[in-house]
């Protein structure tokens, strides 16, 4: 189940010299409920498909012009690498990164931190409190880590910021580790359409 | 030979005795009172002290207490002092946590030697019965300049030896109470002239308890445990005296403690056992002699059907030999000094450990106690320990304590602390197909790399980590104040702080390519404990005596602190999800610390006989377990376990002489977290009768 809307439309820039492109205002939007499950079972190696997103399109994509993706808790770019066989097929220029900092206090891409997925890692690093996310073993309980902000350079080179809030189906208070659904994202993310522009306002 | 009036009344009169001292016929109107100023103290400088005049920070906890309490295990007790509760650890085990340091940092002694088979680092003192225990001594800051590793919080001894009286003697008792609990001791000894025997046994059982109904599991399941003890004492003379002592403890567990996942099968059988060989020697006026040789043994085998059917076997056999030789010489002035040497070989086996590891160590301590003139007394101590496997440690520790007047004193002391890495951090091997991780101590890391490495199964590994661990130290200091407001009324303020270096903790050292993360261990964090702690009593009169305590603490990670001033840590919102950052003051500190503890304790004498009521509140402020808001600190915004009152009650009815009653209601008020507090089962009553001749 998957609702994409947009909350609101924020700032229009405007240029003041008459030879100035007119910029396209910045898109800020929130996710809820985007289900990414893999397809085998607790304890085991994560398997399927993973869900493809695009960040212009609000919503997620079947073709090669996806910006991220989810599989459980891996999060990829689409930026050139071939990776293991059950990834999607990487022909954009994306990257990313995490930043340690409030959603609000990222105001523009520090752009010499934007990595690609590796052979060794991804740009968004896997693990417990490596990433986005912490998992606790007595509780079975994924987290997203409070303060991080993935930045992403999307597979057509505009930038996106975005907040990872649950991965738990809707959003829960308290979620459980044993009787919740998971796999299953809520996050926010400010979408920069314009070519070269790093900044989020 | 005493003749057969006056032994009948020193019998009688044992259960109220802190010191067997002759002195006491004279005093038995004194010995209501709660500070018996003969309470001697062997723990601060292996050799007995008078308590008032110690210099560092202890407490004796004495028989009588232990008696009137109507607890029968050590945890129990130890619970009720100031400044120190009970954590619970692995398993469903209680360790102490004194000054706001863990329990794998406080040595725990019987009669001088050390207890071992600490499970995951946490020595379980519910393993320990009160039947045969004399008194308890406490030492507060590190005191490894006498006894080396693992006095690094301090140091809890538990005296059972006594000088037997002429005859037979004998302190039977047994206790019944909710869940079935039984308590049964029977102590028998026998003095004659100088020769004495003693035997004991102690059998504890209970059918456990559920506080959570319907998933198909006790939250304790039933348990019994044995614990038993012979020894023989040979006066010489001239020739010095011996001492033969052997105690062995049993325990079986079918069933959990305390596991979460439903469907394991779990059974378990612990069996210590330890034997000791005194000699005591007055080799002259001026110079005694005492030499102690000591055996130990801790086996725990374990038993686990998981859900899936899977079996699985856990062994755990550790050994430790000891011998430790010292030479007391006093000076006419008063002052002496103690040198003692000797060494330690101690071994394990266990599952998921490949060698079988050996570690053995020298060591040569030294201590000096100044006493020139009546108003300052100095003790200062050194201790050097040479291991196979660390560094050499060398162990100072100064101490004093300043008579400014009879009723005021300042004391004082500074203390090096330290233990040693356990064989755990070092050798362990664990590497369970079904769990999602492995660990690995460092002496056998690189090893298993290189084979991973070989055979293309890791995908990661921290080249920089390294496999030099080190022993975790502190520098513990004391300063206290101790004033009579009148002779009856003693108050004792203590501020304390530990700095503690080189923690070890667990990290990630690396991954698998079938996703298992590899833990090892390193020595990364550094942490202070620093608090007050202040303790009085009162007796508004002479049937009636009330005491208490607090404890103010601050225990924190100096990373933490460091963290949180960089503005590095977030929590979130749980509702509006919005994440933001947190404050320096918003870091509470360690988990499992709470900032306040309080106890008060009230005993009422009712007369002649020393029936007496005995009520107990023991306060323990918030506290946490686990950082619930996932950003790896506590801070304000975690969830805490409520602050909560414990209260014991319990009433002592002499029916004769030798015979008395005892009904004990643990948990008064019935107090419980059935989702954090596993170990309190609520309000329990227990009746006791109790033969003592």
């Amino acid at each position: 189940m998957k609702k994409i809307y947009t909350l609101l439309i924020s700032l229009l820039i405007f240029s003041c010299g008459d030879d100035d492109p007119v910029l396209e205002p910045v898109e800020a939007m929130i996710v809820t409920n985007l289900e990414a499950k893999t397809s085998s079972g607790p304890g085991q190696p994560p398997a399927g498909d993973f869900v493809k997103f695009s960040f212009a399109k609000q919503t997620t994509v079947e073709g090669d012009d996806w910006d991220i993706a989810f599989r459980a808790t891996t999060i990829l770019v689409n930026g050139s690498f071939s990776g293991a066989s059950d990834e999607p097929n990487r022909s954009g220029m994306g990257s990313g990164y995490v930043a340690v900092g409030n959603y609000g206090s990222i105001k523009s891409v520090e752009e010499s931190l934007l990595v690609q997925d590796s052979e060794t890692a991804k740009a968004i690093p896997t693990g417990s409190d490596n990433g986005w996310y912490n998992y606790d073993p007595q509780t079975y309980l994924i987290t997203p880590i409070a303060g991080r902000t993935l930045v992403f350079k999307t597979h057509n080179g505009r930038y996106a910021k975005m907040e990872i809030q649950s991965y738990y189906k809707d959003a829960p208070e308290n979620p459980n580790g044993f009787t919740s659904e998971g796999q299953t994202y809520t996050f926010n993310y400010t979408y920069q359409p314009n070519e070269g522009v790093t900044t989020f306002d | 030979m005493l003749n057969k009036k006056t032994s009948s009344l020193y019998y009688a009169l044992i259960p109220f005795l802190l010191v067997i001292n002759s002195s006491v016929f004279s005093q038995e109107e004194d010995s209501l009172r709660t500070i018996n100023m003969d309470e001697v103290m062997v723990s601060a400088n292996k050799t007995e002290k008078p308590f008032v005049e110690l210099t560092v920070p202890a407490k004796i906890i004495s028989k009588e207490e232990i008696q009137n309490s109507g607890h029968s295990r050590l945890d129990e007790i130890i619970s009720e002092q100031v400044g120190i509760i009970t954590v619970p650890g692995f398993g469903g085990s209680e360790g102490i946590q004194l000054q706001g340091i863990d329990p794998e940092y406080t040595l725990i002694l019987i009669d001088g030697m050390p207890v071992i088979g600490r499970v995951a680092g946490v020595l379980d003192l519910s393993r320990i019965s009160l039947g045969s225990v004399e008194r308890i001594e406490i030492i507060k800051g590190a005191s490894s300049s006498l006894y080396g590793s693992e006095a690094l919080g301090g140091v809890v001894n538990i005296i059972t030896n006594k000088k037997k009286a002429e005859g037979f003697s004998k302190n039977i008792y047994y206790q019944y109470g909710t869940y079935n609990t039984q308590d049964i001791l029977a102590d028998i000894s026998y003095r004659k002239n100088r020769f004495s025997v003693y035997g004991n046994l102690n059998q504890y059982s209970s059918d456990g308890y559920d506080l959570v109904e319907g998933d198909g599991q006790n939250t304790v399941e039933p348990f019994k445990n044995r614990t038993g003890g012979i020894g023989l004492s040979y006066d010489m003379k001239t020739l010095g005296s011996l001492d033969l002592n052997y105690k062995l403890f049993e325990e079986d567990r079918d069933g959990t403690i305390f596991i979460t996942s439903p469907g394991v099968e779990n059974k378990s059988e612990t069996s210590e056992n330890n034997i000791s060989l005194k000699y005591q020697n007055e080799l002259s006026k001026s110079v005694s002699l005492n030499i102690d040789l000591y055996k130990t043994g801790y086996v725990n085998k374990e038993e686990q059907i998981g859900a899936n059917g899977v079996l699985n076997k856990n062994n755990f056999d550790q050994s430790l030999n000891r011998l430790d030789i010292r030479f007391k010489h006093s000076t006419s002035t008063g002052s002496y000094y103690t040198i003692g040497f000797g060494y330690d070989t101690e071994t394990l086996e266990r599952t998921n450990i490949s060698v079988k590891p050996q570690h053995k160590s020298q060591f040569l301590y030294f201590q000096y106690d100044w006493n020139t003139n009546e108003k300052f007394n100095l003790v200062s101590g050194i201790r050097y320990d040479n291991h196979n496997k660390y560094s050499s440690q060398l162990s100072p520790k100064v101490s004093f304590k300043y008579d400014f007047s009879d009723d005021l004193s300042l004391k004082g002391s500074f203390g090096y602390g330290y233990k040693t890495p356990d064989f755990r951090q070092l050798y362990l091997n664990f590497s369970n197909s079904t769990s999602g991780y492995i660990v690995l101590g460092t002496s056998v890391i690189n090893e298993v790399i290189t084979e991973l490495q070989s055979n293309n199964e890791l995908t990661f590994y921290n080249e920089l980590f390294t496999t030099d661990l080190t022993a975790e130290n502190s520098n513990s200091y004391n300063l206290g104040l101790q004033y009579y407001i009148t002779p009856d009324i003693p108050l004792e303020i203590n501020l304390f702080r530990n700095n503690i270096f080189n923690l070890i903790e667990t990290n990630i050292v690396g991954r698998k390519t079938n996703g298992q993360t590899i833990y090892s261990y390193s020595n990364v964090n550094k942490a202070f404990t620093q608090g007050v702690e202040i303790q009085g009593s009162w007796n508004p009169i002479k049937k009636l005596s009330i005491k208490g305590g607090y404890q103010l603490l601050y225990a924190k990670d100096l990373e933490a602190i460091e963290e949180f001033k960089s503005g590095t840590v977030f929590a979130r919102d749980r509702i509006t999800k919005q994440s933001f950052e947190l404050k320096p003051n918003h870091y509470f500190g360690l988990y499992g610390r709470s900032r306040h503890l309080l106890n008060l304790g009230v005993n009422y004498y009712m007369n002649q006989n020393k029936d007496n009521i005995n009520l107990r509140l023991n306060y323990r402020g918030k506290f946490a377990l686990v950082d619930s808001n996932n950003n790896s600190f506590l801070d304000k915004y975690d969830t805490f376990i409520k602050g909560h009152i414990l209260s014991n009650i319990s009433f002592n009815k002499y029916i004769t002489k030798n015979i008395s009653l005892q009904l004990f209601i643990k948990n008064l008020l019935g107090y419980k977290d059935v989702i954090n507090l596993l170990n309190n089962p609520g309000r329990t009553y227990s009746f006791k009768i109790i033969f003592n001749k």
